[in-house]
Formats: C-alpha cells, structure tokens, sequence
C-alpha cells in the first residue's frame, strides 16, 4: 500500500473509538422543534433523518479519498435514543469495560442522561418491548433461553444489490412520483398510508443529496486553500464527485464508491440496523466501472488526469489505472474501520461482543446468468483484504462449481496469514436455498450471505434476525421436568422426570415438547416486536433502496420487501448432540450409569464424581467424528427445532426460518447453562455455530466436515462451520492444495460455509498474556473476525482450546 | 479374515496424492531404531483365544476397514487420493491386504502400499500388482549397518525392488534421515547408485523427527542409548542436491 493509505490505515487503527452525543442531540432537538404534530410516522421519521444530515458536522480528514462520516470524527459512536436510552451507569459500563470499551466524556454523559433521556425515556423501542413482552416471556429471557436481537438494534440484516449504480436519487425520486400518481385512493384503504410511506422516501432521497452537497461545499473551501496543485486538482474531483452522485448514477469507479459510501452512512444514521448495512457484491457491481478504469472505453472522463501518476509511464493505461482502483478500494476499506457498531450493553453485549459490524464484502460466485462471475477485480479486492488487513469491513469468498481453482487457492494464501478472513461459502447450496424458500432463480444467484453467514437476496429481501436459541438449555430444563436449576423456577411443561424415560425416545419426546412451548413464546414476542418496528420505527432511507417498497409503498420494517424471512437462530447442536449420547450410550445402551445417578452428579457440577465426569467426556460417541450413532441424533435435534421454526407465518407476510450459527452466544448462553451430560462443566461455553464441542472432534477435518454436512444445510438459512488449522499445515503447496480440495469436498456435500483460523495455540497463549504485543493478531471468531486481544477472557480461551488439526505426516 | 490395525489416520495428505486415509498395520519385521511408529512394530498375528491384545490396536475384518475408509470417499473423488496402507508392514499381513487391495481396485480407488521391501518375493509381487503406487523405503544400503540399526538383511530387500523397478508399477523411494544412520554421504551415494538404471525414479526426504523417538521410549520395544539427530535444512538441501546430480527426482518430506 502507498504512503497515503498506510497513514489513513493507521489513523483509523489509532482512534479510540468513543460515544458522540451528536445524533441523539439532534433527533432530540428535531422531536422538541418539530411543530407539525399532524405529520404521519414515517414522514417525521424521514425528516428526523433530513435533520441530522442537514446539520451534522461534516468530517473531512486529511488525504481522505473517500468521504463522509457517521459521527463527528471516525469512530465517534452515536446512540439511538429512539431504540435504547443509555442510563448513567450504562454510559459508565461502555466507559470502563475492558473490552469493546467507548470513551464516554463528562459532557457527552451529561447530554445524554439529561435532555435526551429526559425527552425519550417512556418512548423508546426498549422499554416498549419490555412493557408488552409477557412473565413467561421474560422468564424465558432472563434464564437464556433465548436472547432477543431488537431490544437494542433495530431490524436489517440486508444488503444492497446493483440499483444504485444504475439509478441516482432523482431516478429513485421518479420512481417514486409514479408510484404515488398511480395510488387508487378511492378504493385501496391503504392509500394514503402508502403515500405517506412514499412522501417519506421522497424526503430522505433529498435528504442524502443535500447531505453530499455539505460534503462538496466542505471540499471547495479545501479545496480554495489548498496551495499544492496536485492536492488541489483531487479536491476539486472529489467536489465534483459529491455534486454529480448521489443526485445522478455514478460515472466512474471513484463515485461508484463514494455514492455507496454516502448510502452506507444514512442507512446507519437512519436508525442502528443489526449488520450495519453492505454492498454486497461488489466485484460485479463494480467492474463495469473498473473496466473503464483500466482503460477500454475511458471517453475522457476527466478522472484520468487526476496527476498523482507516480512511475504509471510506461505501464500503459491498465496498470495505472489498476493502481488507482486498487488506492480508492483501500480508501473504501478503511472508512468500514472508522464505524465500530453502535454501543451495547446488557445480555445484546453479551450475544454479539464486538466492535465489527458485520459487513460481508461478497466476492465471486455467479452471475445473473448462472455463469462464473469471477472476474480480474475479485482478484484486485482480495489483494485489497490482503494489504488492508482490518477487521472491517469483513470479507467472504463466494465459491460455486464454476469458479476456478486459482480463486479460492488466492484467498487461502491470504487466510494462512492468520487473519481469519475471507471465509468461504457455497454460492451453489445458498442459491438452492433461496429457492427452496421459494425465491426466484435470479434473484438467488445475485444474492449471496451477509452478517455471519445469513443466506440472502440482496437488495430484494428483509431477513430479520430475531435471537439466539439455546438448545441445550432447553435440553436442561427438560431433565429437569420444567424447571430451570439455575433459578429453581418452573418455566417449561411437566414433561416427566427423567428417572422414568424407559429408553432414549422418553428424551426426545419430552424435548420436543419444551422446544414446542419455548419457540410459541418466543414466536409470541416476536410478533409483538415487529408490529412495534413497523408502526413506531419506519425507516424510509432503507425502504427507498429495497425492491419492492416504492412499488408497495411499504416500509421496509412493515413487510415491504419482495422477501420477508424470520430467523431464531440455533445454538449448541455440537452441544446438544453430545448431551444426548452421553444420555444414550451410557444409561440405556450401556447401563453403566442409571439416570437418577448422571443427574445427581450433573447438579453438583461432578464435584463427587469426576470419573464419571471423565468417561462422559471421553468414552462418549460425539459429533464431529464422522460417527452415524452421534450424527443420527444430531439430525434428530436438527429435524425437530426445523419443524418447529420453519414454515410459521412472520407479521410481514413471509415466514420463519432456521439458521445456526452463534456470534459470541455460546458463551453467554454456556455461562447460564449448569453442568451438561457429556460432562462439560458448568458455565463453560456450549459449542458454537455447527462446529463440534471443543475437543470432541479427534478424527481431523474431514471427518468433521462429514458430520456437519448430515445436517440438511440447504433446508437453512445459514450455518457456520469453524475449523482451526496451524500455519505449519499451510506452509506448502500441497497444504493450500488439501485445504481448497477439503472446501470443494464440503461443499459438494451442500456445506454452506467454512472457515478458518490458522494460527497456533502458544501464539494465542502468548498473545492473552501480552495483549500489548499482539494489537494486530486478528483471529476468527464465529462468523466474523477480532482483534484477539479484544475479546472477553473466556472467549480467548475457548479459541486457544478449539481442535488444532494438523496434518501428521506419514 | 481379520487385520491388527494400531491407527486410522484420515486426511492424511503426505502418504501419496490427494486427500488420503492411511491405514496402519500391527506387526514389522524390522525393528529400525529411529523408528517413529515403534508402537507397530510388534506381531499379533499368530494371536489365539485369550491373548491379550494391547490397548490401541483394533481388529478390523474386511467389511468393517472398507468401510472405514470408504467414509472419506468424497475427499478422495474430489483430490484425487484414496487409501494408503502403513504401519508396521502391511505386507507381513498378507492375505488381508491383498483382499483389501483388491476390492479397492473395483472400486476404483487409488491405493498405495508403504513398505519396507522386506517380504519374500512372490508375496511382494502379488501385492504391488493390486497397488497403484509403492512407497518403497530404503534404508541403508551396507548390510553390516543394516542388520545392526534395522535387525534384518537387506538382499531381500534389495531382490524386490529390482522386481518393482522392472514392474513398471510406479513407485517412489523413501529415504529416512537420521544424522548417526543413514544421512552420512557414503550411504546416501551408495543409495544414488544402487538406484542409477532403475528408469525415472522419485524420491522423497523425510527427516527423522523427535517425536517418533519419544514413542518409541515409552513403547520399549526397542533399546537405544544412541542419541539420534535429524539433519538440519541445509543439510537437507544438500542431500537432495546429490540425489539431483544423479538425475532423480527429489521431494523433502513426504
């Protein structure tokens, strides 16, 4: 990278990521002013967004290329009063934790407790759902059976197609005219709530011009007192820039990406969606754009001449231009870097611990047509992921049949590093989801996964993450007829004492009953909440770029979208598996144990019986070995949560689905859950995503990648299959080679994604012992990559634990 | 018929092309010093009712190893590998792995026999004919030496590679490299030229590596006061140079 790039790398790898009172002032301030008491939701909703971006301090750092910022500076956090009013003590929490930790000045403190607080408190989508959610649902809720994503963050989960390279503002404003001039408004009864949700897009689609145009006004003040040429000349450019796009499509690569930028910044100012917001797949967006770039059919743009050529003579136009492209996608790279995600606290901190918001650059699979869409700047952005090196934005491979072998060999070449990116997915198995949800065929092959690793057609679907689902505390309450030992409070059904199950089956039944009852609350809540969202929180920027709103004249909270899905995501299958076997194999086919003993010895957390405790761990058939005796009850507990979830009606008209995968839950939901029957210990961390129990797997990787592809993966939405390789397994050729061969195998068995850490456990030992010397060490959490030394204790434990497979020699 | 299997090792990827399960039988008739699997080195073969078989060791009747090593059939469709046959001496368990060879070549699965070459000639033709690639180890080529570090002759040994380099089956040479055995330049030559005529031949490297002399004291199969060495890197380089000035194909490690 040039020296430019590393300076801008470095400031933002610098900033201290900190709150700004700055949003959750002006939101205040608009609801204060705001004397149009007759306006509808949404329309106030679209000119609070006006608002803000109309007076918020416009950012421009020194040798920016692209610009705009959510906050005041990079990294300067807003709070989302409208959502979740931070108390004192939550401001102090974020101030003082050790990890994903925000500076919190007195100031900025004072702000927020008193005149915003003071303005939203009884108002706010928080204490609105905690009023309507019932005992029995906040029961489940406070003993960790599941976790509720909304609470704190609003709906997302999506990402943005090709429209916007296509259509500037004044299209979309168009669009939307004609969808108002054709409303029946004598016999549709929704009418004038579809013209109130289109006059609200209309707004905001001004809004994001006028909030470039600040940004052009900024960069011709620089631009006047710039005395150096060159410097002059770029800011000018990028005056102009700010002044052709958003209003108009982009013409070039350059405002390509300064227009996704500035529809980045208002989808996340608009309100916090989960997964901050993501362009997706960006090498096919771009690369009508790139190819100008590199030369062929350039037609005097004027961007050509920008003169920063250093040493471009002689390498003819393609080399240069590639440079830049390569320069402006860094650029692009470093401002994800800049937007750690809005502040949590509570059990929504303990779900998702992390400063990364989740954005999936998409690279690779196919294209409208069905056809290899690899393409020579899939090549470019995976140099970019190489060099750049951040956290954010995160990155995947989107791998199909079609692709070539030298794609996926690339970005394991990248991978060895030990950076934990990109992970890997299976365009082939997403698209067959996608119709299996009933999706249509091009829509499908144009989407890809966002988030973690969340099945998706982008820019045409909401699929709403809902909460996490702890399978084997439901597995726990029901050995405990009911009750949660934690507690000893009876939130499930009496589904009988576990001393009398005459067989394996007596397990299964009475689990399924309690999945039953614990999914209908959490179903129950879960409709509230979205009728919450879309009669209190319309988000008119979000519903303006997403297929089929302007037509519907829906927000996109309120089921506007072409697709509508549901998702309560499953954690601890390993987990669960492994409890189940235990229960199998050592009770009823060995009869080494009697029921009544095991659950002695699991409430007191085998404090009198570690042999038991021992044999349990050990002698136990467990997921992850390629095992038909522990996979067979996996896809029993797979099958039931599926039948459980899947198929129900969400308030939007779509349904729900399954996904399975955990962020950082497994170790919440494990702290919460007591001593297990494979003879985990209490409060450890279940397993995550799909991947076996931490240690149970001895067999390699490719016996692993059996066991998880016995799951049905293309009846989800998404599973997340964590593998750990050392570097000295990578170091050749033929190391590179097995590992795309093990991907191509998985992903021939439908496998939906893999990833991998390649590092050593002294490295990671080292690293939690001297954080100081290990800043950069960014390893694979589930789903997404950190920085190792920001993560939790237990979490970096469990990751210095996971299998290292290795390859033995012969 | 029945086998004495001591591992299953699955994505094994150094035992032959690919994504390969390695299977590795009980019982040798070498007892090398450095040996890195001295936990294979002794028989059960003859092992009646009420022999106690140590734990570790598993008895595997056709069916069940086939199907063992069908489970990562995808991995070896997908690579190109298959199932590789190690101990121990597969060969000193006859019948079963000609069986086991045979049904894999129905199948269409590749294989590969690693072996000390120490087996009479008409049992060692039979198995290389069902195998599609020998690993054929070779050791030290002064029969004093060999008969001291390995407990055996080598002209058997010696008899059958003729055979195999005549067979135009393909094979390759692994030369094991311990600093006080076998990775002194008389050996090595001696090796080079005994080679020489053989047509094409391919070898690879493997350094000899602690760990195997960390099992092979606790097994206590074997005595040695020698302290062994591998060679270093450069050392390596410069092996594999020599094998290269004799025109053969040389790979470090396997």
């Amino acid at each position: 990278m040039n020296s430019r790039i590393k300076t801008l790398r470095q400031n933002s790898l610098d900033a201290i990521p900190c709150i700004s009172e700055e949003r959750a002032m002006l939101l205040t301030e608009f609801y204060q002013k705001d004397i149009d008491n007759d306006a509808s939701i949404p329309v106030k909703r679209a000119r609070a967004l006006s608002y803000i971006l109309n007076n918020k301090k416009i950012y421009i750092g020194k040798d920016e290329l692209i610009v705009g910022e959510r906050g005041p500076e990079p990294k300067a956090t807003p709070t989302f009063p409208e959502i979740c009013v931070h108390t004192r003590e939550d401001l102090q929490i974020l101030n003082d934790r050790e990890k994903v930790s925000f500076k919190v000045s007195d100031k900025t403190k004072k702000v927020l407790t008193t005149e915003v607080a003071q303005h939203w408190a009884g108002r706010s989508m928080r204490e609105r759902i905690f009023e309507e959610m019932s005992p029995e649902w906040k029961d489940c809720y406070s003993a960790g059976i599941f976790t509720e994503f909304l609470e704190q963050r609003a709906p997302g989960h999506t990402v943005l197609d090709d429209k916007i390279y296509r259509m500037g503002m004044l299209d979309f404003k168009n669009k939307i005219r004609g969808s108002i001039e054709k409303l029946d408004l004598i016999n549709d009864p929704e009418a004038n709530n579809k013209k109130e949700e289109l006059m609200a897009m209309d707004i905001v689609a001004d809004a994001l011009i006028s909030f470039a145009l600040r940004h052009a006004d900024a960069l011709a003040v620089l631009a006047d007192k710039e005395t150096d040429d060159k410097k002059k000349a770029e800011l000018l450019e990028m005056e102009k820039n700010c002044r052709h796009i958003p209003a108009n499509p982009p013409e070039n690569f350059w405002q390509a990406l300064q227009y996704y930028w500035f529809v980045h910044l208002a989808v996340i100012t608009e309100l916090n969606p989960w997964d901050s917001f993501n362009p997706g797949r960006l090498d096919q967006h771009l690369f009508p754009f790139f190819q100008s770039e590199m030369g062929a059919g350039d037609g005097g743009r004027g961007t050509r001449d920008r003169g920063r050529g250093t040493g471009d003579e002689g390498q003819g136009q393609g080399a240069g231009g590639r440079e830049r492209a390569k320069e402006l996608l860094q650029a692009f790279w470093i401002k994800f870097n800049n937007h750690p995600a809005p502040p949590k606290v509570g059990i929504t901190a303990k779900e998702s611990n992390t400063y990364t918001d989740f954005s999936l650059i998409n690279t690779g699979g196919v294209k409208a047509d069905g056809s290899d869409a690899v393409n020579e700047l899939s090549f470019l952005i995976l140099d970019v992921i190489e060099e750049m090196r951040l956290v954010q934005p995160g990155s995947m491979l989107q791998v199909s049949k079609k692709n070539p072998d030298a794609f996926i060999d690339r970005a394991l070449k990248i991978i060895k590093t030990g950076f934990g990116q990109p992970s890997i997915f299976n365009t082939d198995a997403i698209i067959e989801e996608m119709l299996r949800q009933g999706k249509d065929l091009v829509d499908a092959r144009n989407g890809g996964a966002s988030g973690c690793v969340e099945t998706g057609a982008f820019g045409k679907e909401a699929y709403i993450l809902t909460g996490y689902f702890n399978l084997p505390k439901v597995l726990e309450i029901t050995l405990n007829n009911g009750i949660d030992p934690r507690s000893g409070k009876k939130i499930g059904p009496e589904t009988g004492n576990p001393e009398n199950f005459e067989s394996i089956e007596g397990v299964f039944k009475a689990f399924n009953i309690q999945l039953q009852h614990f999914i209908d609350i959490k179903i129950r809540g879960n409709n509230i909440i979205e009728e919450l969202y879309a009669k209190h929180l319309p988000v008119p920027f979000l519903t303006l770029i997403t297929d089929d709103c302007i037509e519907k004249g829906k927000d996109y909270n309120a089921g506007g979208a072409r697709y509508n899905t549901n998702y309560i995501q499953g954690v601890g299958i390993g987990s669960i598996t492994d409890m189940i076997s235990a229960i199998s194999h050592h009770v009823f086919d060995q009869k080494t144990v009697s029921f009544a003993k095991l659950m002695d010895a699991v409430k007191v957390d085998f404090k009198e019986d570690e042999e038991l405790r021992k044999r349990l761990w050990t002698e136990t058939p467990k997921y992850g070995n390629d095992d038909d005796y522990a996979d067979n009850l996996m896809q029993r507990v797979f099958e039931m949560y599926y039948d459980a979830v899947n198929g129900r009606p969400n308030m939007k008209g779509g349904h729900y689905r399954i996904n399975m995968l955990p962020t950082t839950c497994h170790v919440y939901f494990g702290s919460i859950t007591g001593a297990t029957t494979d003879g985990r210990h209490a409060g450890k961390p279940l397993s995550e995503g799909i991947s076996p129990m931490q240690g149970a797997d001895y067999k390699g990787p490719t016996a692993v990648l059996k066991s998880a592809s016995k799951m049905d993966h293309l009846r989800t939405g998404g599973t997340l299959l964590n593998q750990k390789f050392t570097p000295s397994f990578l170091e050749d050729e033929k190391g590179i080679t097995a590992l795309r061969q093990l991907i191509r195998s998985y992903f021939r068995l439908d496998g939906h994604h893999i990833q991998f850490n390649v590092i050593d456990a002294d490295t990671l030992r080292k690293a939690k012992n001297n954080p100081e010397e290990y800043r950069d060490l960014i390893v694979r959490v589930a789903g997404y990559s950190d920085y190792f030394v920001d993560l939790t204790e237990e979490l970096q434990d469990e990751i210095i634990r996971r299998t290292e497979h290795t390859g033995l020699e012969g | 018929m029945h086998a004495y299997i001591f591992n299953i090792q699955r994505f094994s990827i150094h035992d032959g092309p690919g994504i390969r399960t390695t299977v590795f039988f009980q019982g040798c008739p070498l007892q090398c010093v450095w040996c890195h699997n001295a936990e294979g080195i002794p028989q059960f073969l003859e092992s009646s009712e009420g022999d106690k078989i140590p734990a570790g060791i598993k008895i595997y009747s056709i069916d069940e190893l086939l199907e063992e090593v069908l489970k990562d059939r995808v991995f070896f469709d997908e690579s190109g590998g298959g199932v590789s046959f190690s101990g121990g001496e597969p060969l000193m368990q006859t019948e079963f792995l000609l069986e086991i060879l045979k049904k894999l070549r129905e199948l269409n699965i590749h294989t590969t026999v690693d072996t000390s070459g120490y087996a009479p000639t008409g049992i060692f033709k039979e198995v290389v004919a069902l195998t599609d690639l020998v690993l054929f180890d070779l050791k030290i080529i002064d029969n004093k030496k060999h008969n001291l570090y390995t407990g055996t002759d080598n002209s058997l040994i010696h008899a059958n590679l003729d055979h195999l380099a005549k067979s135009k089956i393909p094979f390759r040479i692994r030369i094991p490299l311990v600093n006080e055995m076998t990775a002194d330049d008389e050996n090595l030559i001696s090796i080079a030229v005994m080679l020489k005529g053989k047509g094409d031949v391919d070898i690879d490297l493997l350094s000899y590596h602690a760990l195997g002399f960390e099992k092979q004291q606790k097994t206590d199969f074997i005595s040695s006061n020698t302290k062994l060495t591998a060679p270093g890197k450069e050392r390596i380089e410069e092996i594999r140079d020599l094998f290269r000035s004799y025109d053969f194909n040389v790979n470090i490690g396997g």
